[in-house]
């Protein structure tokens, strides 16, 4: 009988490290059950655990590809503290009061991880505005504004694709478009 | 030029290497200029990011659909209701009790044990792989072997092997579920191309059937346009003519028969074929003198050789039109053009070969 080789956390790391799908896969796969079962035994429901888990597998991934991270704990700990934090902001939000129940044994093992989530939090008040500010931009902009800065087509390809006369018209068009973005992005900042 | 474009040029790589020398070395020497690339960079990062994350959160919801389910793998769905009804409504400290039970249900089901009900005159087909002392191999071997970029790729021996094909040009095939329950991950592979990995997208318990979807980068490489078979939406009569295609081992093997039967004793959804199958048949195709496919080989009758079972293509395709899901459904279409009717068989199974391939299970 063969035995189930477990995958070791550096080897996950790695995986991560290489944008490495499979092992995404498995390491999603394997420690789903310990934020869910915090987070329904702290008044949250499935949907909610699905959503905290994703975004500390996010935080995760993304410190993992910082260069020369390196895990001072086991991945589970560096889960569960994420997790717990994230969770712990959400309800904090709504202005819930609950008494938080950590898991018990090993489940529960916890680390500092307030560097992580603070620049998460962060993170994510800019993604807002940014979302914001995009739709706020409307078309063509937002679809010229991706095509350049995400998808790395260049000026001739957006020229030919948008219609405009040349290169030098398009580039022109990107940067009114580009304007326009950072004045709604900067702005919604003032309020 | 504008100092934005600059920025943009040297940012997305534009610039050559003396460019970007000159416009480092203006950086140096001026602050306020460096400080205008610092903010233009970060809204940069940040607008970049804004997509990535999207990216990445919804291939997790991807992830999570396929390993946990969500409106479309019935057998886990019976316990989100479950969450649903008993959990909310219930207090906090009655739920917690409640939940240590959910999850012990759930992760027996998901490791296969409550399906795992069989009927004992009847052999699964899958094909359990045993080997020997060798600690690297299994799930990690194969799965960096299958990602090694530009170089044939070699699996390492699988838990499990069985066989599938394709449903339709859109990257979807159909295997047995008790082949690919309870894995880890799942490849594909056979003569016309590399290894491609595989998830799980829709599960039948009752016809012991699963969809699987491609990796999307893999199906544009294969480039599955037409497929040379029709799915029958009707059943076929007893004693007619049909053959059958898989992976009993390492070649694809070709067997042909009869329809002997048109129950699995007394279960209205399969048939009972004389033709003599393998481990490593389930999954494969059943089809008929033109070329149609009528069913999916899932067992064998034990202590009686020469005796299969397959899933009949009508309760198939009457199942995934039943599907709530609508986008889904809409995905899961069987293909409807025969391009092989009145060909003779070897050139029948020449066309259909490269559609029929070998699935690797690691769990």
């Amino acid at each position: 009988m063969a035995a189930k080789r477990q995958i070791t956390d550096k080897e996950f790391i790695e995986g991560l490290k290489n944008s490495d799908e499979v092992l995404l896969s498995a390491l999603y796969k394997k420690y789903f059950s310990v934020v869910l079962k915090y987070v329904l035994n702290n008044n949250g429901t499935e949907q909610e655990a699905q959503d905290i888990y994703q975004e500390t597998i996010i935080v995760l991934y993304n410190n993992a590809r910082k260069p020369g991270f390196e895990l001072s704990c086991a991945i589970q700990t560096y889960i569960y503290s994420v997790a717990r934090r994230l969770w712990l902001k959400q309800l904090n939000k709504h202005s819930h009061v609950f008494k938080l129940t950590d898991s018990s044994d090993e489940d529960g093992t916890l680390t500092d991880v307030s560097t992580e989530a603070e620049e998460h939090e962060e993170k994510e008040k800019q993604l807002l505005k940014m979302t914001e500010s995009l739709e706020g931009l409307g078309e063509p902009c937002k679809t010229l504004i991706e095509d350049f800065y995400i998808r790395r087509l260049n000026m001739e390809a957006i020229s030919e694709k948008f219609g405009y006369t040349n290169a030098d018209n398009a580039k022109n068009q990107k940067y009114k478009c580009l304007q326009r973005l950072k004045r709604l992005f900067f702005n919604e900042e003032g309020k | 030029m504008r100092n934005t474009d600059l920025f943009d040029d040297y940012l997305m790589g534009n610039l050559n290497a003396e460019e970007k020398k000159q416009l480092e070395n203006r950086l140096q020497g001026d602050a306020e200029l460096k400080a205008e690339f610092g903010r233009h960079k970060k809204f940069v990062e940040t607008l970049q990011y804004n997509v990535a994350k999207n990216t990445l959160k919804s291939k997790l919801k991807d992830i999570h659909t396929a390993e946990f389910g969500a409106n479309n793998i019935k057998h886990i769905n019976s316990h989100k209701s479950f969450f649903e009804r008993y959990i909310k409504p219930t207090g906090f400290a009655a739920s917690v009790a409640v939940i240590a039970v959910v999850l012990t249900i759930t992760s027996l089901s998901m490791g296969g044990y409550l399906l795992k009900k069989q009927n004992s005159e009847v052999e699964e087909l899958s094909k359990r792989v045993e080997y020997v002392e060798n600690k690297q191999d299994g799930f990690m071997q194969g799965v960096k072997a299958a990602i090694v970029k530009n170089k044939k790729k070699i699996l390492a021996p699988a838990n499990t092997t069985g066989s599938g094909f394709a449903i339709n040009s859109k990257g979807y095939f159909v295997t047995c579920l008790h082949i690919v329950r309870g894995s880890d991950s799942i490849f594909i592979g056979n003569k016309s191309f590399d290894y491609a990995s595989a998830r799980i997208v829709y599960t039948d318990t009752k016809l012991d059937i699963a969809i699987l979807k491609l990796d999307s980068s893999a199906l544009m490489s294969l480039n599955w346009n037409e497929l040379p078979y029709a799915f029958k939406a009707s059943e076929s009569d007893l004693a007619e003519k049909a053959f059958t295609l898989g992976y009993p081992s390492q070649d694809i093997v070709y067997g042909e028969g009869t329809i002997s039967s048109s129950t699995r004793m007394g279960d209205t959804a399969m048939y009972q074929i004389s033709i003599p199958v393998n481990e490593g048949n389930s999954g494969g195709p059943l089809i008929d003198e033109q070329g149609n496919v009528i069913g999916v080989i899932n067992s064998k009758k034990t202590n009686a050789e020469g005796t299969g079972f397959a899933a009949k293509s009508s309760y198939l395709a009457e199942i995934l039109k039943g599907i709530e899901d609508e986008d889904l459904r809409k995905e899961l279409t069987l293909n409807k053009r025969n391009s092989i009717k009145g060909l003779k068989r070897s050139e029948q199974v020449k066309r259909i070969t490269p559609f029929v391939f070998n699935v690797y299970v690691y769990k």
